[in-house]
């Protein structure tokens, strides 16, 4: 990282022009192509000889291959090339990559850096959807012709699909590390204390202590995309070209340099228009590597599209939890100490799993001060699709737990929930036991808005039955550490700004754009650094051989980390440049600015001095023999691997707290939830692009919507059963409530002209905040996700007995007497 | 047995050789490389694939080529003319109502067909002849917003804009 980046040609924030005020709102600089229809996805990559590529997948959660017979597949016409296992080396993907293993120890870790998935299953198949052998042919209808006539004999052998079996001694054993592993992946501990303490001693101490168990369910990302590939293969320079719906384009190119057995620059991996990630795209699919040798074998271009129902049962998704959550407060009401237990279910593979373990502790803490904590996940195997990173990735579930703890702990203590909150809200400056700084926070305030935007000191004890209004803050990383998820290489961004002799930048960025605008907001920063307009900076299109490495867009880290590389990128310019008109105008080269297309001096009496952006970049092009302009820079947050063994270390450059509030009702007949407003409140610093940040905040709340009262991947023996949109409810237009979003807080100072995460984390306080405000409404007390027609009805009914007294006491004693 | 289909797309006459059988969606991406229109689910549930089919919003993924036979049909690619961005497109992009835009050529077909029957819908209506496109990035809200502020857009013109 150019840690050196010369922060005195940073623009000042008196000085912003695009960044604050009602200017900072731009339109997508994709936006033409995506409203055309012009915009190219993975699978929308086409050639007149193009090979279709299809797969045939386990309809067994665990067996035993005992042989796979492709002759008739091979027989049939217009079938190029059917692949098996013996096709791949013993090379399985999917893990940390080259040094994870070096930074992560721990109870048990095997194989986090090599990865556990093959490309084809050879001998063993652990999940239903494990691909055992694809086929390409001149017609997608060939093609799974062909796949059906593949025969393939399976025994099958024991599996175990509960998390909590599968942790038991005598469970079968899905990742064959052995029985005395019990199925574990890595684990993760988080023992501290700030003021010298056990969390015995202070559970001692403590006046109350709530405890509570606590459990999530599965879902899946559904991106409108399913997972795509298109390759080309170059045989004279023995190169791949690869469109992939991928949101980490250079940790395919590793995988694939490494399953090919060869080295990076045999690929070439160009970064297309992605249709929605959401964490689900933060992986390598199968259809990679068999497109790249399908490609190879048969000299065709290769796409490789999954149906829907295959990208179901093939690819990740959100992972289910069980938890156990203690929590003491003293008589003040403030929490002094935590333990939790927290147990995953991983699915049959690893994927980012390190990244799981250790991020659901870090939130076990969130969003308040606790000074003793005993933290501990662990992440176990099932023969199940696996789960791995997605939008608020496992926050969503810890912070369930965490927010619903504090919400009948403030009614036992008789304190109201937003005032409860605030106690023991994190602050800017709190060090916690686990090393994490606060360097920016409004928790506080976005509470307090909440508060006051939901009216709630005047309704809370006026409210009908069956109403019910909720409230739930969390907090979230912005940016993260080395090495999560399956990132090979310190999780950087690097950028190039290069200044052609016309005057025009062109931002080389890497950052992935699902949609969030992270292109748009890329160029955005390089014109308010040079003092342009948004439309004069232009945004190459960049693979993994035109610009420089990035860790790819997972963890809430594009707009901090790659945006900070961006603009250390166009600060390296901005430099360069003025540094050569102070040589023209003999004067200090700090005193000259770039500003509304031009370059101005700022010294005192000189201050007419001033020359036009296209003449000051010739200007330095001379100086330097009629050299370019190019600026580079790069960030990443420095910190070390502490915080994996257990020990403390600031896992993120910054941190970023939100408040989500909704008024609900409940249909008390048929246990409908119907959700009419929804308030949110989000600590962002400084927002970059209003529009942008907007339309964060409301596809969160849409997908926390879908997370508690809609989505449900259910499976019978790990079948899943309803792998189509038809049982797979999400919301739609109809379902949606009223939104309001507030995100006017100060900026952070590592940031981007103070900007924080926006969009990943926020999906964590929906389900709190409507289970808060079922809860209010009815009376049932909610331990257990999700919130759908059928959970609430049957709570309603296992709950009756003692519902409507605790409604009653909640209205009449706890609200009326605040 | 494949066979000759004739119809009209994005207003030119043309004449297509094709399995009756097959999708109109397949025919458009991978037969005439319209790859505007996008396949999100194959069984007529996430509306990526929505064309106009004689003025009506269709799920071009369960509809055989056999059916568009003498039919109109308008895709995204198709809405704009003679280059110029239709209001319905511009309100797209005024108020960001796409994020990754797998979805907005289906919500642009949908828009386009609601806006044509009833120019001034209501926001309920909106809602309604949008349910069935999908969108997993924007919580509908700016998309909304997009098809609310055509509708204004028409009305401070005091004559019918094409949507």
């Amino acid at each position: 990282m150019n840690r050196f980046a010369d922060k005195n040609y940073f623009r000042k924030p008196e000085d912003y022009r695009l960044v604050s005020g009602e200017k900072s709102n731009y339109q997508h600089i994709e936006a033409y192509d995506k409203v055309t229809g012009r915009a190219m996805y993975a699978g929308d990559f086409h050639a007149p000889d193009m090979l279709y590529a299809k797969a045939k997948l386990s309809p067994i959660a665990h067996a035993r291959i005992v042989s796979i017979d492709t002759s008739k597949a091979e027989a049939y016409p217009g079938v190029k090339c059917v692949l098996t296992g013996k096709d791949f080396p013993d090379i399985k993907v999917g893990g940390h990559g080259k040094g994870a293993n070096k930074h992560f120890s721990g109870e048990k870790t095997a194989n986090v850096g090599d990865g556990d998935q093959e490309i084809l299953c050879k001998t063993e198949v652990r999940m239903c959807g494990d691909p055992v052998a694809a086929v390409c042919a001149t017609s997608e209808a060939a093609a799974q012709r062909a796949v059906d006539l593949i025969e393939v004999v399976y025994e099958e052998l024991p599996a175990c699909f509960d998390p909590r079996e599968a942790a038991e001694a005598d469970s079968p054993d899905v990742q064959g590390y052995g029985r005395e592993a019990h199925n574990f992946g890595p684990c993760c501990t988080q023992l501290g204390s700030n003021v010298g303490k056990t969390v015995d001693e202070e559970f001692e101490r403590a006046a109350y202590i709530y405890k509570g168990n606590f459990s999530t369910h599965h879902i899946v990302h559904a991106c409108m995309e399913p997972h795509a590939c298109y390759c080309e293969y170059d045989q004279h320079l023995d190169q791949y070209t690869v469109h992939v719906s991928s949101t980490m384009t250079y940790s395919d190119q590793y995988w694939l340099a490494r399953v090919f057995e060869t080295t990076e620059d045999h690929f070439n991996i160009v970064r297309t228009h992605v249709g929605g990630a959401f964490g689900g795209k933060s992986n390598f699919p199968f259809i990679e590597f068999v497109a790249c040798r399908m490609a190879q074998r048969t000299g065709h271009p290769v796409r490789f599209v999954l149906t829907r129902e295959e990208e179901f049962i093939t690819q990740q998704g959100r992972h289910p939890f069980i938890m156990h959550v203690e929590t003491a407060f003293d008589d003040e009401h403030r929490i002094i100490a935590k333990r939790c237990r927290q147990l995953l279910d991983g699915g049959a593979y690893g994927l980012g799993q390190v990244a799981s373990v250790n991020l659901s502790v870090i939130w076990a803490a969130f969003p308040y001060k606790i000074d003793t904590i005993d933290l501990q996940s662990k992440r176990v195997f099932t023969n199940k699709s696996p789960n791995g990173a997605m939008r608020g990735y496992t926050a969503c579930q810890v912070q369930f737990a965490g927010d619903l703890s504090m919400q009948y702990a403030a009614e036992h203590l008789g304190v109201d929930p937003v005032e409860f909150r605030k106690i023991s809200a994190l602050e800017t400056g709190y060090k916690s036991p686990a090393g994490l700084v606060v360097t920016s926070c409004a928790f506080k305030q976005t509470l307090d808005d909440a508060a006051k935007h939901m009216d709630w000191v005047n309704r809370r004890a006026k409210l009908e039955k069956n109403e019910g209004i909720g409230f739930s803050g969390i907090a979230f990383v912005s940016g993260t550490a080395s090495p999560i998820l399956n990132t090979p290489n310190q999780v950087q961004t690097n950028a190039t700004v290069r200044v052609d002799w016309n005057g025009i930048p062109t931002v080389y960025a890497n950052c992935h754009d699902n949609g969030q605008g992270a292109d748009t907001v890329m160029a955005m920063i390089v014109a308010e650094e040079l003092g342009l307009d948004l439309r004069d900076v232009k945004h190459a299109e960049t693979s993994t051989f035109n610009c420089g490495y990035d860790s790819g867009a997972y963890g809430s880290r594009v707009t901090f980390l790659g945006g900070n590389a961006v603009r250390r990128a166009a600060v390296d310019v901005k430099r360069q440049i003025c540094e050569a008109v102070a040589a023209k105008w003999n004067c200090d080269p700090h005193l000259i600015d770039c500003i509304d297309h031009k370059v101005v001096c700022r010294d005192m009496g000189r201050e007419d001095l001033e020359m036009p952006w296209r003449d000051a970049v010739t200007c330095a092009m001379y100086q330097k023999g009629g050299d370019e302009v190019v600026g580079v820079g790069s960030y990443y947050h420095r910190t070390n691997s502490a915080q994996y063994h257990g020990k403390p270390s600031n896992y993120a450059p910054s941190y970023v707290f939100s408040t989500g509030a909704c008024h609900l009702t409940v249909d008390e007949e048929t246990g409908v939830v119907d959700i009419d407003e929804f308030f949110f409140a989000h600590d962002c610093g400084q927002a970059l692009n209003k529009r942008a940040v907007e339309g964060q905040l409301e596809g969160s709340i849409y997908s926390g919507i879908g997370y508690t009262l809609y989505e449900d991947l259910k499976d019978v023996n790990g079948r899943q059963i309803n792998t189509n949109f038809h049982d797979y409810k999400m919301p739609t237009a109809l379902d949606m409530p009223h939104i309001t979003t507030k995100f006017d807080y100060p900026p952070d100072p590592e940031g981007p002209f103070g900007a924080k995460e926006c969009g990943e984390g926020t999906t964590a306080p929906i389900a709190p905040a409507v289970a808060n405000a079922i809860h209010m409404a009815t009376g049932i007390e909610i331990h257990d996700l999700p919130l759908d027609p059928e959970h609430v009805w049957k709570l309603l009914r296992e709950q009756k007995d003692v519902r409507e007294e605790k409604w009653r006491w909640l209205k009449e004693e706890y609200y009326a007497k605040l | 047995m494949k066979k000759v289909f004739s119809f009209n797309l994005n207003g030119e006459d043309i004449q297509v050789l094709s399995e009756p059988n097959r999708t109109l969606l397949d025919l458009l991406r991978d037969d005439l490389g319209l790859t505007g229109t996008k396949k999100g689910c194959e069984a007529g549930e996430c509306g990526a694939c929505t064309v106009m089919l004689d003025g009506r919003p269709v799920n071009s993924c369960i509809t055989l080529v056999a059916e568009v036979e003498g039919c109109r049909v308008i895709t995204v690619e198709g809405v704009a003319q003679d280059g110029q961005l239709t209001p319905l497109q511009k309100q797209f992009i005024d108020k960001w109502a796409f994020q990754c835009g797998y979805c907005t050529a289906g919500m642009i077909m949908s828009a386009k067909a609601l806006l044509e029957r009833n120019a001034h819908p209501t926001e309920q209506e909106i809602r309604e002849a949008i349910e069935g496109n999908l969108c997993r990035c924007t919580g509908y809200v700016k998309i909304v917003e997009a098809i609310q502020a055509v509708s204004a857009e028409m009305d401070a013109m005091g004559w019918e804009v094409k949507a």
